[in-house]
């Protein structure tokens, strides 16, 4: 009996057909592969030169009309093709003019090409692929989620190679590798491995590598589902690689001797391996001065510690450790909990489960009522809770700020899993007080401290190169002239940034 | 995996570490709503040696448009502070607790038995609830317990009453607020130790606490009352002071007001090889000129020359008579050995073996200098543009 019912029964692993279309390779048994499919197009394209006729396939809406019209169709009507017996390498040689066509001599491979975006040009003696995919996309626009006051405006897009041509606009140099794989049975997602040679530890390339050769889904089709196969502790909620919009911290990474990887239909580029001070990081800590961005970076932490913490030292203390306070604020939060019928965890408990629903329901609606929401709920009827004495103001103080305080952190992902752990502490603080906040966030901590991301410590840079100081980032931002190394516990073949 | 099993299951057992309780698993709550701070302790003998305890919340606020109500008072009798206290636990609404006590106030006649203070103490310092930080004074009045009952209104309760005298203390410098921890800290020294004392005033507002004086405490119970005057001498000694006033009255019949602004005294040992034979104490105050009713022309210096000789002599003959009673009563209150043996770390032995004989018979030389600010005369001004 399983948590949720019984257990199902195991269903055995379907291993991967390969080839898939085993099939003659002929129009007809092409035409049964896509046989439901009304996206399917053929046609007979006759040349007016020499009078012999050609059998085109395609699907509809993954290629472009006009590449097919100018670069196949029209060549093969008008131009007059050599005199051979062999039609096919007349076709090749100037028959069709678009930069990519194949030959192929299976009927999968043929099938495999359709699907991307190519015409299939039967001749009397082979087959060709002409590759006429459609490139529609959503225009580079300014990032959303990650603003930057004083950086390039341009984000990330759906299109993949639109990605990738943004990553070499920012990085020109020859050294820039990009590796390019399909993850997805079904979805066959193009995903491209990013690095700098002679710059990136190869052998954490290699693992990376590895990592997605191994993913083995039906489809590749959000950002959880290379996360979740990639990352090396499974369990925990914590991210484990960070995803950004903004090619420049992307590009960053790279220059920091990290890994990009780059998905078809996500603009999103994400960086690997991942660790805490990543997570806190803002793409605009180098945009500022290293005072600014140091007091930032600092104020960030704090928040990171109220946001995880203040529920359940709230709890702790009003309900277990009221001396350790001073004794004008314990006499505040005493009236202001008069006639409030809930004792203090559930109080905060409660309001914490409130906040998350207001917060989710405010991210699910349209903006405009999205905040109208977040009004109705946080001020009305905050304020009508605390006026009819089931919630008292101590508490939607302490329960407000912990939340403004998580939305401090950069990082969505990093920001939900201290959400989480916020309610584990602040549970384990009407449980024992400080006594089981102590104990939970030593958990957390040890947590924290067993994750490692492709052979990083997660708690980098407070828990590696055995206390020395650390070069560039950690609680504060050195100066970027002092920054002469790259990241060495990411162990780059070139160590030195700058002279 | 086993590991991580390992790790959860050793800081679960922590959890078990709560050590105020045999059975519970898990610490107590007690939520904040339901607990009843008591703010001031007044304890007094009863009779055939009992112990009586008086607490003292803060005023209470009185919900929405409602009048402030009075601070609520509970008394306990018990053999011990501790008893009594445990007793007044059943009567408190919720959860009576001791932990936000910021004033104890002992009564002079419960404090003047042998080795009173020391046992009426004992529960502030060993009870994990209430603070060593506590401010420690003692009342000559009928009891201590008059002195919460008596100050107690709808507006005001004893507890904001004696943070405000806290806050006051410096205007006059008679006194300083000392904590539980210092005072005994001060008796673990030599026994002695002063302690600021409270009395009952009744004004036309009602009846108000006042403290002008210090107590001194010798063989851990209450010994005698300083006069104000010697109390601020004591002040000025231990550099306590902040500010304080001196009223004198010069030959040409002129009356001043000064304001002490600062001191500084120094203590120099006079040593006859091993022997302790003479102390030197050389005192400097400033003062500002504070108000003048007469018709002394400050200007001139030989009128400041008298009101600083005037003002010299005045705290040195003070001051002679503060030490001389110490002296006399063999009672170091001012802890003049303590601040020796810091002056002189290798000579601390001799001085801790020594003290009470070589003490009365102290050669003490004493030197008051001082300095007042005459302040800015605007009518002096006028009148010399005027001319």
């Amino acid at each position: 009996m399983g948590l949720f019912g019984e257990q199902p029964p195991e269903i055995p692993f379907h291993a991967e057909k390969k080839p898939e279309f085993t099939g003659t390779l002929n129009r007809d048994n092409l035409k049964a592969v896509f046989s439901g499919c009304v996206d399917y197009m053929e046609r007979q394209v006759c040349s007016a030169v020499t009078g012999e006729r050609f059998d085109l396939c395609w699907v509809d809406g993954m290629v472009r009309g006009e590449r097919l019209n100018d670069y196949v169709i029209h060549p093969l009507c008008t131009v007059a093709l050599p005199r051979t017996t062999q039609a096919k390498a007349a076709v090749l040689a100037s028959g069709t003019w678009n930069l990519s066509v194949q030959e192929r001599t299976t009927l999968d491979e043929v099938v495999q090409d359709l699907v991307i975006g190519f015409a299939a040009l039967f001749c009397e003696d082979g087959v060709l692929t002409c590759g006429v995919a459609t490139e529609e996309k959503r225009g580079i626009s300014p990032p959303e989620n990650e603003v930057a006051d004083k950086g390039s405006k341009d984000s990330f897009v759906e299109s993949l190679r639109t990605n990738t041509s943004l990553t070499r606009r920012h990085l020109r140099t020859p050294h820039l590798r990009v590796e390019e794989f399909t993850v997805g049975r079904e979805s066959r997602t193009p995903v491209d491995l990013i690095y700098l040679d002679g710059l990136t530890n190869q052998d954490l390339v290699k693992a990376i590598r590895e990592k997605i050769v191994d993913i083995d889904i039906d489809g590749l089709l959000s950002t959880g589902d290379f996360e979740s196969y990639v990352a090396q502790r499974k369990g925990a909620s914590f991210p484990q690689m960070v995803f950004t919009e903004r090619p420049d911290r992307f590009c960053r990474g790279l220059l920091n001797g990290r890994v990009g990887v780059l998905m078809e239909g996500i603009p999103l580029g994400g960086i690997l391996p991942g660790n805490l001070a990543q997570f806190v990081e803002a793409p605009q800590d180098r945009e500022y001065h290293w005072i600014i961005a140091s007091a930032l970076l600092l104020l960030r932490y704090l928040c990171l510690l109220a946001t995880l913490l203040l529920p359940a030292l709230y709890i702790a203390i009003a309900s277990f450790h009221f001396e350790m306070i001073p004794t004008k604020l314990a006499m505040s939060i005493i009236s202001s909990k008069q006639n409030v019928p809930f004792s203090t965890p559930m109080e905060v408990l409660m309001l914490l489960v409130a906040f998350e629903i207001l917060q989710e329901a405010g991210l699910r609606l349209p903006k405009t009522i999205g905040q109208t929401v977040s009004i109705i709920g946080g001020l009305v009827v905050g304020q009508a809770a605390v006026e009819a004495k089931i919630l008292s103001p101590a508490v939607v103080i302490v329960v407000a700020a912990a939340g403004i305080a998580g939305f401090t952190m950069p990082n969505q992902d990093f920001s939900n899993a201290l959400r989480v752990w916020r309610f584990v502490l602040a549970a384990l603080a009407g449980l024992a007080g400080l006594l089981g906040m102590v104990a939970g966030a030593a958990l957390l901590i040890c947590h924290l401290a067993d994750m490692e991301s492709f052979g990083i410590p997660y708690l980098t840079p407070f828990a590696v190169d055995a206390g020395q100081q650390v070069e560039d980032h950690a609680v504060f931002r050195q100066p970027l002239w002092k920054g002469k190394l790259r990241e060495l516990w990411l162990r780059p073949e070139n160590q030195r940034r700058q002279k | 995996m086993k590991k991580r099993l390992i790790s959860l299951l050793l800081m679960l057992s922590t959890l078990f570490l709560t050590s105020c309780a045999q059975t519970a698993v898990l610490p107590i709550a007690r939520d904040i709503a339901n607990i009843q701070l008591m703010r001031t302790m007044a304890l007094d003998r009863g009779k055939d040696g009992t112990v009586k305890v008086t607490v003292s919340g803060d005023v209470r606020p009185g919900g929405e448009g409602g009048s402030p109500q009075p601070p609520i008072i509970l008394k306990q009798e018990g053999a011990t502070v501790f008893g009594a206290a445990l007793h007044i636990q059943t009567y408190g609404e919720g959860y009576v607790s001791f932990g936000h006590i910021s004033q104890c106030i002992l009564s002079a006649e419960a404090a003047s038995y042998p080795n009173a203070v020391a046992d009426l103490l004992d529960f502030v310092v060993r009870d994990f609830e209430t603070r060593i930080s506590t401010d420690f004074y003692v009342t000559e009045e009928e009891s201590a317990a008059k002195i919460v009952t008596e100050t107690a209104s709808e507006n005001q309760s004893t507890t904001q009453r004696l943070e405000s005298l806290r806050r006051d203390f410096g205007l006059e410098s008679n006194g300083w607020p000392v904590t539980v921890r210092e005072f005994l800290l001060d008796m673990s020294d030599n026994g002695c130790g002063l302690v600021p004392v409270l009395k009952l005033e009744k004004n036309d507002d009602g009846t108000t606490i006042v403290s002008s004086q210090m107590a001194w405490f010798q063989e851990s119970r209450f010994w005698e009352t300083l006069t104000p005057a010697q109390s601020r001498e004591a002040a000025i000694l231990e550099e306590k002071m902040e500010s304080g006033a001196v009223e004198l009255r010069l030959r040409d019949g002129t009356t001043v007001g000064l304001r002490l602004t600062g001191e500084r005294c120094e203590w120099e040992p006079v040593w006859q090889g091993d022997r302790l034979t003479g102390l030197n104490i050389r005192v400097h105050l400033t003062a500002d000129l504070a108000e003048e009713q007469g018709k002394a022309d400050f200007y001139r210096s030989e009128v400041m020359d008298e009101t600083e000789q005037r003002f010299n002599g005045v705290i040195e003959g003070q001051m002679r008579e503060l030490l001389h009673l110490s002296q006399k009563e063999g009672a170091d209150f001012l802890h003049i050995r303590r601040r020796l043996a810091v002056q002189c770390p290798s000579k601390h032995r001799i001085l801790e073996e020594n003290w009470d004989e070589w003490f009365p018979a102290l050669d003490i030389r004493l030197t008051v200098a001082s300095e007042i600010q005459r302040s800015y005369d605007i009518a002096r001004v006028y009148e010399e543009e005027a001319q």
